[in-house]
C-alpha cells in the first residue's frame, strides 16, 4: 500500500495500534508529507482524548439494590414483598410501574451485591458477607425465615451513600 | 464460580459498574442507562450457562449493546411511543469530581448523543468499554474495516460537535 492509497480512516486505527506494521509506517510516511492528514489526526486524538477523560459514572447504593432486587426477582415464581423497577426493555411500553420482588431472599441476594459494590473492601470479615447472605437467603427461601428477610431489607436500606 | 463460569450475582458485583459505564455512554442518560443494564443483567442470568470462558468483558459488551441496539430498533418501529412523564425517569445526577469537570463531561456527553448510533456504538465500545476493533467487529456483525472507518467518522463528528464546526 503506498501512502497515496491510503484512506483518512486508517489514522483511528494508527491512534489505537490497530494497523500491522507495513500500514502503521505508510500512514507515517503519509503524516510527514501531508499537513492536512496531520490536522485531521489531530482531530480524532482531540475527540478520542476527550471520551477516554470522561469521569466515571454510578448509581447510588439504593439505585443499585433496586435494579439488583429486580434482576434477582425476574423469572421468581409469586408475588410478595416489596416494590422494585421493571424495564420498560421487557414490558416494551415506555410506562413505568411498579415491580412487586418475588421473594425476601432475592432482596437480600440483591442486597449483598450492592454492599459487594458500594463497600469495596468490606469483605475482608469473616463470615464473608456474600456467602453468608447467601446460605441465609436460601435458608429463608426454603425455611421462610422471616428474621433473614428482615435482615436483607435492612442491609439494603443501610447502604445509602 | 465453577468451572470459571461466575454466577450472575459475581457478574453483577464486579462488573455492575463498567456495565453501568458503557449504558449510560450509549444511551446518554441515567434512567435508560440503568433500564439497560437491567435488562442485560437479565441476559446474563438467563444466558451463563452459554458462556465460554474469555473476555468477561467483552461478552458483556456485547450484550449491553445489543440491548442498547433493540431497545433502538424497537423505537424506530415505534417512532410514536414517547417517553412519558414519570417520577422514576427523575433521578439524581451521576456524581461527578466538581462543576467544572460536570460541565465539561456534560458537554461531551451531548455531543456524544447527537452522534447516530451508527457511529457511537462503535466509538463507546473502543473509547469507554476499551474493546478491540476485532471484539467490536464480532459484537457489531460487520467486518473490521467497516469498524474502523465508524470509528474514525464518529469521532470526527464528536470533534465536530465539541468544536461547533462540521465535517467534510
Amino acid at each position: 500500500m503506498t501512502p497515496t492509497e491510503l484512506s483518512e480512516d486508517l489514522l483511528s486505527a494508527y491512534l489505537d495500534d490497530e494497523l500491522d506494521a507495513p500500514t502503521r509506517a505508510a500512514v507515517d510516511a503519509r503524516l510527514a508529507e501531508s499537513p492536512p492528514w496531520r490536522a485531521v489526526l489531530a482531530e480524532v486524538a482531540a475527540a478520542r482524548d476527550a471520551l477516554r477523560a470522561l469521569p466515571p459514572v454510578d448509581l447510588t447504593a439504593e439505585q443499585w439494590a433496586r435494579l439488583f432486587a429486580a434482576v434477582a426477582a425476574d423469572g421468581a415464581p409469586s408475588p410478595a414483598a416489596a416494590p422494585g423497577r421493571v424495564s420498560m426493555l421487557r414490558r416494551g411500553l415506555h410506562q413505568r410501574s411498579v415491580r412487586w420482588i418475588s421473594t425476601g431472599a432475592a432482596v437480600a441476594a440483591a442486597a449483598a451485591i450492592v454492599a459487594a459494590v458500594v463497600l469495596p473492601g468490606q469483605q475482608d470479615v469473616t463470615p464473608k458477607v456474600a456467602t453468608f447472605s447467601t446460605q441465609q437467603s436460601a435458608r429463608a427461601s426454603i425455611m421462610g425465615d422471616p428474621v433473614s428477610m428482615l435482615a436483607g431489607v435492612g442491609l439494603m436500606h443501610g447502604l445509602g451513600r | 464460580m465453577a468451572d470459571g463460569v461466575p454466577t450472575w450475582e459475581e457478574v453483577a458485583r464486579d462488573y455492575g459498574r463498567f456495565l453501568f459505564s458503557v449504558a449510560y455512554r450509549l444511551a446518554g442518560n441515567a434512567d435508560d442507562a440503568q433500564d439497560l443494564v437491567q435488562e442485560a443483567l437479565v441476559r446474563v442470568r438467563r444466558g451463563l450457562e452459554r458462556y465460554e470462558p474469555g473476555s468477561l468483558e467483552g461478552w458483556l459488551a456485547r450484550i449491553v449493546t445489543n440491548v442498547f441496539l433493540d431497545e433502538v430498533r424497537r423505537r424506530r418501529r415505534r417512532p410514536a411511543d414517547a417517553l412519558p412523564d414519570d417520577p422514576e425517569r427523575v433521578l439524581p445526577p451521576a456524581p461527578a469530581a466538581d462543576e467544572a469537570s460536570q460541565s465539561l463531561s456534560d458537554e461531551v456527553q451531548a455531543a456524544l448523543a447527537s452522534i447516530p448510533e451508527d457511529f457511537r456504538v462503535p466509538v463507546v465500545l473502543c473509547d469507554v468499554a476499551d474493546q478491540s476493533y476485532e471484539q467490536i467487529a464480532r459484537t457489531l456483525s460487520v467486518p473490521v474495516g467497516t469498524v474502523r472507518s465508524r470509528i474514525h467518522r464518529g469521532r470526527r463528528l464528536l470533534r465536530a460537535e465539541l468544536t461547533g464546526k462540521g465535517v467534510e
